[in-house]
Order: C-alpha cells, then structure tokens, then sequence
C-alpha cells in the first residue's frame, strides 16, 4: 500500500510537469493551429533562468579566511552575504523560488517575440514548415544554451527549509516509513495551481473567451470585430510562461542541462496524442496518467518481470491509444 | 513539379549515364573542391543514399517522418552482427540490413501511418526514441549500449570459418579479397547509390510514384477515385526504410563500429534538412543537399579558434577579434547551431532548396537573353 502511493506521488510530480509543458502546446495548437517543436526549449530556458538568477546572486569576489592563520587563505564570498551577511545567504537559499518571479516577466517576453518574429510568418505554410522552422529554432537555443552554460547538468538546490523530505506517512497515519522529499510535493501543489489558474483565466475572463471562441472558430470571432491574432499572440505568451515556470520550478529535481527541453518535448507530444490533441483537459489528465504510469514501470517489481519497460511505456501506451481510439482519451473528432 | 512528369526515356537514360560517370570519377573532381579523400566521399555516397530513400516518402507523399534514423541504427546493429557471426563479406550485411529494417519498416509504418500530418511526425519521433532509449539500456547485450558495437577478431563468423577465410590484423569489410576500406570502401558505396538512384528513378516514372504523388496533392479526391491510399504509404515507408537500412549498413561496412548515436533525434532532422535544402520531391536535390552538408560539416568541424585567427589575420587587431567572437560558435563543436541556422534559412526562404534555385535562375537566364 506504501510502496503504491509513493510510486503514484512520484508519478504525480513528473506528471505535472508533462501537464504544463502539454497544455502549453495545446493551447497554442488549439488557439494558432502551430506544432511549436521549440516548446520543449521553452522548458530548458525556463530552467536555465533559474540558473542564471542563482548565477547572478552569487557573484563572488575573493575574501581572506579569517579562520585559517597559518597563511594567507582566500575563499570565495558572494556579494551580497558581504553586504547583508545572513539575510544575503537567505537569499541565495531562496534562488529558485525567486526565479519564478523574475521568470514570468522574461519568458512572456521570449514567447511574444518568438510568436511575432517567427511563428506569425507560419501561420498560412503546411505543417511540415511549422515544425521544420520550429524544430531548427529549437537546435538554435539549445546549441546557444550548451555553448554558454556547457554541457553538465547543474545542480540547483532547493532552499533549505524544505531540503528534506516530509513524513506524509504520519500525517495520514500510513506509517512512519512513507516519507516524500517537500520540493516535490510543493511542484505537485504549483504545477495545480498553474494549471487551475490557466483554466480558471480561459473559463472565467472575457479575453479567456475570446480565445476558446476563437478556438472553436476562428474566423467568426474575427468577423465579429475582435482582433483575434492580438489575442492569440498573447496565448502564445502565455504559454510560453507556463513551460518557464514548470522548468524553473523543476531545476531542484532535475539539474538542468541543454538538452532537457527535447528529452521532455518529445514525451509531452505523446502525452497530447494521448490526451486528444487539442482537448486542455485530456492534456492535462493524459500528463498526470502517463506520469504515474511511468513511475509504476520503473518499480524493480515490474521491471523484473518485463526488463526495460520504465523506457518504453509512454510510448507504447500512445501506440495503443491511436490504434484503439485515434482521436485521444477526450479529443473531439 | 515537372521531374515526376513521365519524360522521354531517352532523357532518363542520358541522365544516368551522367549521374554513374560524375559519381564514379568523384575521387577526381573531389580534389578540386578539397573533398578528394575516400573518408568524406564514403558519407557522401551514404547519407546521399538516406535521403534520396527518405525523398520516396517525404518528398513523393507529403508524410513528414521524423524518425527515419531508427532504421539507420537498425541497419548498423544489423551489418554489424552479420560481421560478427557470419563473415567480413559486406554483401550478406547489405541483405540482412536492409531485410531487418524493411520489417522494423512495415510495423512502425503500420501503426504510424494510421494517422497524417503532425500525428504522423510524432509517432515516428515517438518510435525513434523509443529506439534510442532502449539501445541504450535494455538492449545493450546485442547494441553493446554508450561504448558501441564493435567487431572483434575472435567473433564466431561461421560462414569465414566455413570457407577458410582468415583474418589478419583488425577485421575490415572484405569483398571476395578487396578490403572495404579507403576508395574500394568508397566504390561499393558508389556502386549501391548507383543502383539506389536507378530504383528511385524508377520508382518516379512508376504509376506506383504517380500515385504517391496524388497522395500528397489531395488524398481525399484519391480515395474517391477508388483507391486506398494506406498499401501505397506503407510500400513508400517501407522502401524508404529500406533505403536507411542500407545507408547504416554501409556506414558498418566501412567503419566497423554501430553506435547508438545515430539513432538520435538530431539524425533523423539531419536528412530531413539534406531533402529539403537539395530540393524535396526531385531526383538528385536530396543527393545534392547530403554533399552539401556534408562537406561543410567538414570544413567546418575541423577548424578552431587558433585557425580561425590565422585566417582572418589580415584584419586590423580590433576587427579581426570581433570577427572571430562571432564565427567562433558557429564553428568546431559548434556546427549543429550552424545546422540550426540553415535549417531556419532554408525553410523560411527557399522551400523549393538547391534545385528550385537552380530552375528559377536558368529561367532567369533565360528570360535575359530573350
């Protein structure tokens, strides 16, 4: 019992990573009609932001070790603990939840010139060129990333405060044994909150309707006077934040490298096969699915019995799913 | 469009006359270009050879697979392990391979082609993937994982054995007695891109290539002229990942080492970009697009930072060091971002590549001298 709700707590943080990156897509497939193959770097640059933030707050300049009076010893204090000593440390602890406030404004502004500067030029050209072009931005910024970030993952703590793991056993009166790292369990609360809040803007605003109308047709909505390619920019946009934050908040799990965002496209495409392309709804169910059913492949006990399965099963679920129900688990046809 | 127009055979014919000559003196005119080393004309005569498969169905039905490097890898394990328990002879690995990925072919396309457009693009992706994955972990006893698949003296070859060939030194390819490395390498490759290129011509002039093509100009007036467009897809998937099998063969055949490497998804958009820059849906574009990219890959894999200075030598100080901050990254380790680059270039403003270039400028001379 244990071992199964921790197997689906663990699905459930990869899953609601898959979700973010999936709805994204969605959404600009619903709303553009693009296959944006570069959604998967959206997610590396938001990773890299909080990278670069962590970067930035600990410039460091050369101190002598007061604690060393053998010789002359120098080591590396950043700045900002040599101007507000204890409070800078806090800070650089709380790099990435700090990261996700400088994130929103910096990947809103990536996704609204990468719609204006690229994607808008794509919107009368076939498919193949939408994902062509998208696919050579995406070698673009990941080559861009690699040759100024090198080709290491790198580790981005979390803050201390919840370094560990909480004993959710104990709270649901499970067992002491079931324990849970906090920062996994806080990704599973924030990637719920993005998507609800995504939900709750398209459902509850008026520009949230004018982007479903928009959706279901276009061309009405425009003729109704509403400027709908405006509306649609700023859906790329947002979409382009979603992916941000889901890679910055997903940096203390996976240190990042340059080419996370691919390795994450690729399984977000079939998470919005699976989930009906685009249905919001079966993108998100089919990202939190496919997560914990990875996660039950990769137990030892499952493996054992059909070795290598933890690599191939979201694959071979989105096999299964177009051959018995093409259109997806909530797709319209 | 006009390649796929039944011409006169007398045209055709000339045609390949010329392609066997300009492919078979390529060691000739290679050194004028600074490509006349067999190494580099091997890749040529290899990746020409993936893309002109993968044109049959990219470029004749409009199917955009983004996963064809999974049959190159299949093609490569495959020669590979005929290398290693039949014999050193390239021709039983060129049959195997290109067997073994006309089956892998059949279901992958099977399943795939059940759906178009973008749904098609990412189930192949998803396939390769799941290739590359699996190669890398589960199946390492028969891909040997990151370290590779490489042929040993001491493996069993039963047929080598049988017929009392030995082997000296490191195992090599070995065509009845010609050693498969160096311009021999390079002359079986030719011989296989020849035929490579004769089977696409026909195919081409073939009603089974006039109706590959009405798929990708409108499927749904096709169905309702009687026909199924699904048996004609698979056939087109089929040969195309045949043509890939053959492609990761020969790489074996003159380099005895299989990778899992070239399974990656960067493989498979390398000759979508080779189609599409040489010309997607004519004859020779995609052979033309693979030299091309393979040759500056050349060029510009081999230099660094210190030639880049020595070359832009002639600059004042101040120039000469922005000049080489700016190329420095799109150079050595950096020729995929050159890639990504050409790749944006080409889609953005020459769909039609090389061969459309080529067409409008001689209508343009043309139009000149009238």
């Amino acid at each position: 019992m244990d071992s199964i709700l921790i197997q689906i707590l663990n699905g459930l943080d990869k899953g609601g990573a898959y979700a973010l990156i999936a709805l994204g897509l969605t959404l600009v497939f619903g709303t553009l009609g693009v296959v944006n193959f570069a959604h998967g770097a959206l997610f590396m640059l938001g990773a890299f932001v909080s990278v670069t933030v962590r970067n930035i707050l600990t410039i460091s300049k050369k101190v002598k070790d007061e604690s060393i009076t053998f010789f002359d010893a120098y080591k590396e204090t950043p700045y900002l603990e040599i101007w507000w000593g204890d409070t800078g440390a806090m800070i650089i602890d709380y790099a990435v939840p700090i990261s996700i406030l400088v994130a929103i404004p910096v990947m809103l502004l990536i996704g609204l010139m990468m719609e204006r500067g690229l994607i808008q030029y794509f919107y009368k050209r076939g498919d193949a060129d939408q994902i062509l072009v998208t696919f050579g931005l995406a070698i673009i910024i990941q080559e861009i990333i690699k040759a100024n970030y090198g080709a290491n993952p790198i580790p981005t703590p979390a803050p201390d405060i919840v370094a560990g793991s909480a004993s959710i056993g104990a709270a649901l009166g499970l067992g002491e044994s079931l324990v849970y790292p906090w920062w996994r369990l806080i990704y599973l609360f924030f990637s719920v909150t993005i998507i609800g809040a995504v939900f709750a803007f398209l459902k509850y605003t008026t520009f949230g309707m004018v982007v479903r109308a928009g959706m279901h047709d276009r061309e009405t909505v425009g003729l109704l006077g509403v400027n709908v390619e405006k509306a649609f920019t700023i859906v790329f946009g947002i979409a382009a934040v979603v992916a941000g934050l889901a890679g910055t908040m997903y940096t203390p799990i996976l240190p990042p490298d340059y080419h996370m965002g691919m390795d994450f496209l690729v399984l977000s495409f079939v998470v919005v096969v699976v989930g009906g392309m685009g249905s919001l709804g079966g993108a998100v169910a089919a990202g939190f699915l496919l997560g914990i059913l990875q996660s039950f492949a990769s137990m030892n006990e499952v493996k054992s019995i059909i070795p290598g399965i933890d690599q191939i099963i979201i694959y071979l679920v989105a096999v299964i799913v177009l051959l018995v129900r093409p259109r997806g688990l909530m797709g319209k046809d | 469009m006009d390649s796929i127009n039944p011409s006169s055979k007398r045209k055709d014919s000339l045609g390949l006359i010329i392609f066997i000559i300009v492919v078979l003196t390529a060691p000739l005119w290679g050194k004028l270009i600074g490509a006349g080393y067999p190494d580099l004309l091997q890749k040529f005569a290899i990746f020409g050879l993936f893309a002109i498969g993968y044109n049959i169905l990219f470029g004749l039905t409009g199917y955009l697979s983004f996963g064809h490097a999974v049959f190159l890898g299949i093609g490569s394990y495959t020669a590979a392990w005929s290398f290693k328990l039949l014999s050193m002879n390239p021709v039983p690995a060129v049959i195997f391979a290109i067997l073994l990925s006309g089956i892998f072919a059949a279901a992958i396309g099977y399943v795939s082609l059940r759906r178009t457009g973008i749904y098609f693009a990412i189930l192949t992706l998803a396939f390769a993937q799941m290739g590359y994955n699996l190669a890398y972990s589960v199946l390492t006893p028969i891909t040997n994982g990151e370290t590779g698949l490489r042929v040993l003296r001491d493996d069993p070859r039963v047929l080598d054995n049988a017929f009392g060939v030995q082997i000296e030194g490191s195992p090599v390819g070995n065509f009845f007695g010609i050693e498969m490395t160096g311009y021999s390498g390079y002359y079986f490759c030719a011989i296989m891109l020849i035929l490579g290129f004769y089977l696409a011509m026909r195919v081409f002039r073939s009603p089974f290539g006039m109706k590959l093509v009405a798929i990708k100009s409108n499927q749904t007036r096709m169905e309702y002229t009687g026909y199924n467009p699904r048996p004609y897809l698979l056939t087109a998937f089929v040969i195309s990942g045949m043509y890939a099998g053959l492609a990761g063969a020969l790489m074996v055949i003159v380099d005895p080492l299989a990778g899992a490497e070239r399974m990656q998804w960067t493989a498979s958009g390398e000759v979508v970009l080779m189609t599409i820059l040489g010309g997607v849906g004519t004859l020779i574009g995609p052979l033309i697009g693979a030299v091309v990219i393979k040759y500056f890959e050349n060029i510009f894999s081999a230099i660094n930072d210190s030639s880049l200075q020595a070359t832009f030598n002639f600059l004042p100080e101040w120039l000469e060091n922005i000049v080489v901050t700016i190329v420095s990254p799109f150079v050595g380790d950096g020729w995929h971002m050159t890639l990504g680059v050409l790749f944006m270039i080409v889609i953005i403003f020459m769909p039609g590549g090389i061969m459309e270039a080529i067409s409008r400028l001689t209508a343009w001379i043309k139009r000149m001298r009238e």
